[in-house]
């Protein structure tokens, strides 16, 4: 029994390092210049943000642990604290896993390379480039789980049919994995679509009265970003991982008869083209009534209704956990702005930059970015905007260029197998390992930050203002 | 009779296999080989989850089958099932709650399970103990404190530490007796393994004072009854001092030593350590804890 226990304290180390701080900080006398709510409320934001990086407890337990200690610590009544945990972006972030799962069964991962391969041909850098260029302006329409998942087999069958031994072409692999990775990170901040951190921004824009920014606004302010980071992100993945082999040309064959083998378009799979057409279509032009939440939530309606996809399917591959933490945080992150919490945090900060700002205007967009990138790559790009998002749309300054720095800087997910959806996937497949996302990710982050700041300090001022 | 081996990769876990395999024909016990990968971060769970059902469909193997399959290659190998006949196919994988086994069918199908699990390795190892009955769990390492130090304590079966192995070493046996309640299975397996590699095997007591209490005395009198009526050879010995430096420094990198788990109080040992455990840590050989 006692073994018992103890093995159950070795395991939730974290878990009880978190209820005795808690509690520590429950008892403490609270600063001033903050409510007791707010206080209250940061309190369950550092328990949280313990328990998603250590996963000490599984993630729907801490969406339910949120809950209850908004009520039990007096933050919100029960049904103001039920109506918070559901709002448009959860809608969101619920209907793009669903689309995830409805695109990737369509088999139309054949179809995207026979498309690619026609245009790369056979030479290994074309094939970097293609690789590279499409996952990322896929992903920045349609996520990087749901890019990730089509394209990483065709990776792999196409490295294994190069060499069955993996050290005859350990760079080959790295080099279009991290094409693969990189690609979709990069493509992820391109429109609203291409990552729930984005949706996320834009309800608490919304929610907090601060700005109303549309799908297509948001491509004005990334779209450039995005675009400009393609040519030096393929000569640092050339640079980085320098292939074994120049040609592929035995094995593209193989690939292209294996995939040619799944025949002409079928009408299912036109069907969920034009699906998804509309879908991004209403997210274009009618995401700004409607929320982009309902026109995700639409498009699986209708790849149900036609048949497309069945629910039981949907329901065995989306982690509804995930769906009920997300909305857990959103509504944890709109309470440390209706507290009045963020407001608080981001003035002791800012105060404590003072001497700093003083000197240098960029100061606080420095943090945002290296707080966001960090905090990212250790819990998750979402879950970072999520919590860290009312905080910084806090800071004195421009709330949009604020906002889009931590939606931007959340997808520098290059230094770690978790700062991204796309790096864990691949990272899965235990082809590539930590060492190897320092290897390029280091460069990648440089590069990434010094277009963010070009952006920050001219581009974006000057749409700001024509805007 | 059914001994576990966790292996971790092709390249790492070649010693443990296979010194698994021997012990295991020592016993004339099954096998079970254990691949313990990283689980994905559950937050990201349903876009790994998603990529795996794509991989599958284009015949590629989640990371650890390939493990596995080198694991039934090298069994083969040793001979501890029959190399003429190749029945490990991946697809064959049943799904269970918390892990996947892939099915060997027909003649090797009993002697050895194939099994996947993702997580924490020491939450694993135990979770696979404690869902099958396993006599002996044996691992590779044994220099990571913490992992070690778990393992030790919350891995309720016997344990085998593969450190520092060497295939072509005629390793001696290093019986550690003492007044523990497992010093007299510890003695009993000792014998075992002694007998099938006719092995020397060297009886050591080790008191921290001059004085050897009767518990100790006792204990190593019941090991030379047992070895002289098992017939295997042995030499008794009685030292001073610290016993966990005298047992490592006794058995050099020549002997696997052989001991009971620990007697002390599970408090104790969560928060110092024990007695195996340190011995574990401290070892250049390998060493056998029985439980």
């Amino acid at each position: 029994m006692l073994r018992a226990v103890l093995y159950w304290v070795s395991q939730k180390r974290w878990l009880l390092f978190a209820a005795v701080l808690s509690f520590a900080l429950y008892q403490l006398p609270y600063p001033q210049g903050i409510s007791e709510n707010g206080y209250r409320t940061i309190n369950i934001v550092i328990i949280v943000l313990i328990l998603i990086v250590s996963e000490a407890v599984p993630l729907p337990a801490i969406a339910l642990l949120i809950a209850v200690l908004q009520v039990t610590f007096g933050i919100g009544e029960p049904s103001e604290v039920a109506r918070s945990y559901m709002n448009d972006a959860v809608f969101f972030i619920m209907g793009s896993l669903m689309l995830a799962v409805a695109i990737v069964k369509q088999g139309l991962d054949a179809r995207l390379t026979l498309g690619i391969l026609s245009l790369t041909g056979t030479k290994v850098t074309s094939i970097m480039w293609g690789f590279f260029v499409i996952s990322l302006l896929l992903t920045s329409f349609i996520g990087e789980h749901t890019v990730a998942a089509m394209l990483l087999p065709v990776v792999l069958t196409l490295v294994r049919n190069t060499s069955e031994d993996a050290d005859e072409v350990k760079n080959l692999t790295l080099l279009l994995l991290f094409a693969l990775i990189y690609g979709s990170i990069i493509g992820s901040i391109g429109t609203p679509s291409g990552g729930a951190r984005n949706a996320i921004m834009i309800g608490y824009w919304r929610d907090f009265g601060l700005a109303q920014i549309g799908y297509l606004q948001w491509m004005t302010y990334t779209y450039p970003l995005m675009l400009a980071q393609i040519p030096i992100g393929g000569w640092i993945l050339l640079r980085a991982f320098k292939p074994e082999q120049k040609r592929l040309d035995r094995a593209v064959r193989k690939l292209q008869a294996q995939v040619g083998r799944s025949g002409e378009l079928t009408g299912q799979q036109l069907l969920a083209i034009i699906l998804f057409v509309l879908v991004f279509l209403a997210w274009v032009f009618l995401s700004d009534h409607i929320g982009m939440g309902i026109v995700a939530l639409g498009g699986v309606f209708l790849y149900l209704t036609t048949g497309l996809v069945e629910w039981q399917e949907i329901n065995q591959r989306t982690n509804w956990g995930v769906v009920l933490l997300f909305a857990a945080v959103i509504s944890l992150g709109t309470q440390l702005s209706d507290t009045g919490a963020a407001l608080w945090l981001a003035q002791h900060l800012l105060s404590l930059m003072d001497p700093v700002l003083q000197q240098f205007a960029l100061a606080q967009y420095l943090l945002v970015m290296v707080v966001t990138t960090v905090v990212a790559n250790v819990m998750s790009p979402s879950a970072t905007v999520a919590v860290l998002g009312p905080l910084f749309i806090n800071f004195e300054g421009n709330t949009v260029f604020l906002g889009f720095t931590t939606a931007v800087a959340s997808a520098f997910g290059y230094f770690t197998t978790v700062g991204a959806p796309a790096g864990m996937i691949v990272a899965a497949t235990g082809l590539v390992k930590a060492k190897d996302f320092l290897r390029a990710g280091w460069r990648f982050g440089l590069m990434s930050a010094i277009f963010l700041i070009l952006a920050i300090l001219f581009y974006w001022p000057w749409i700001y203002t024509e805007a | 009779m059914r001994f576990l081996v966790a292996v971790s990769s092709t390249i790492y876990s070649e010693r443990t296999l296979r010194i698994g395999s021997t012990i295991a024909n020592a016993f004339s016990a099954d096998l079970s080989v254990v691949y313990v990968g990283d689980r994905p971060k559950e937050i990201l769970s349903s876009s790994v989850g998603l990529s795996r059902d794509a991989l599958v469909n284009w015949n590629i193997n989640q990371p650890g089958v390939d493990v596995l399959r080198w694991a039934y290659r090298r069994l083969q190998e040793y001979e501890f099932i029959d190399p003429s006949v190749e029945q490990f196919d991946p697809a064959n994988q049943v799904g269970d709650a918390d892990h996947i086994r892939v099915v060997v069918p027909h003649v090797h199908g009993e002697k050895i399970r194939l099994i996947l699990r993702e997580g924490e390795p020491v939450n694993e190892v135990k979770k696979e103990t404690e869902y099958r009955d396993y006599l002996l769990t044996i691992v590779g390492g044994g220099s990571r404190k913490r992992l070690t130090r778990q393992l030790v304590q919350f891995v309720d079966t016997s344990l085998l530490f593969v450190k520092n192995f060497d295939p072509d070493l005629k390793y001696k046996v290093l019986l550690c007796v003492d007044d523990s309640r497992a010093t007299k299975r510890a003695v009993v397996f000792g014998a075992q393994v002694a007998t099938y590699f006719k092995s020397q095997v060297e009886v050591l007591t080790v008191s921290k004072t001059k004085r050897f209490g009767p518990g100790y005395r006792g204990a190593a009198q019941w090991a030379e009854h047992y070895l002289k009526r098992r017939k295997v050879p042995f030499t008794q010995h009685f030292e001073t001092g610290d016993p966990i430096t005298v047992f490592t420094e006794m058995a050099g990198s020549d002997h696997i030593i052989i001991m009971g788990k620990s007697k002390q109080s599970p408090l104790k040992t969560f928060l110092t350590g024990s007695k195996p455990g340190e011995t574990v840590l401290k070892a250049q050989g390998p060493v056998i804890l029985v439980k």
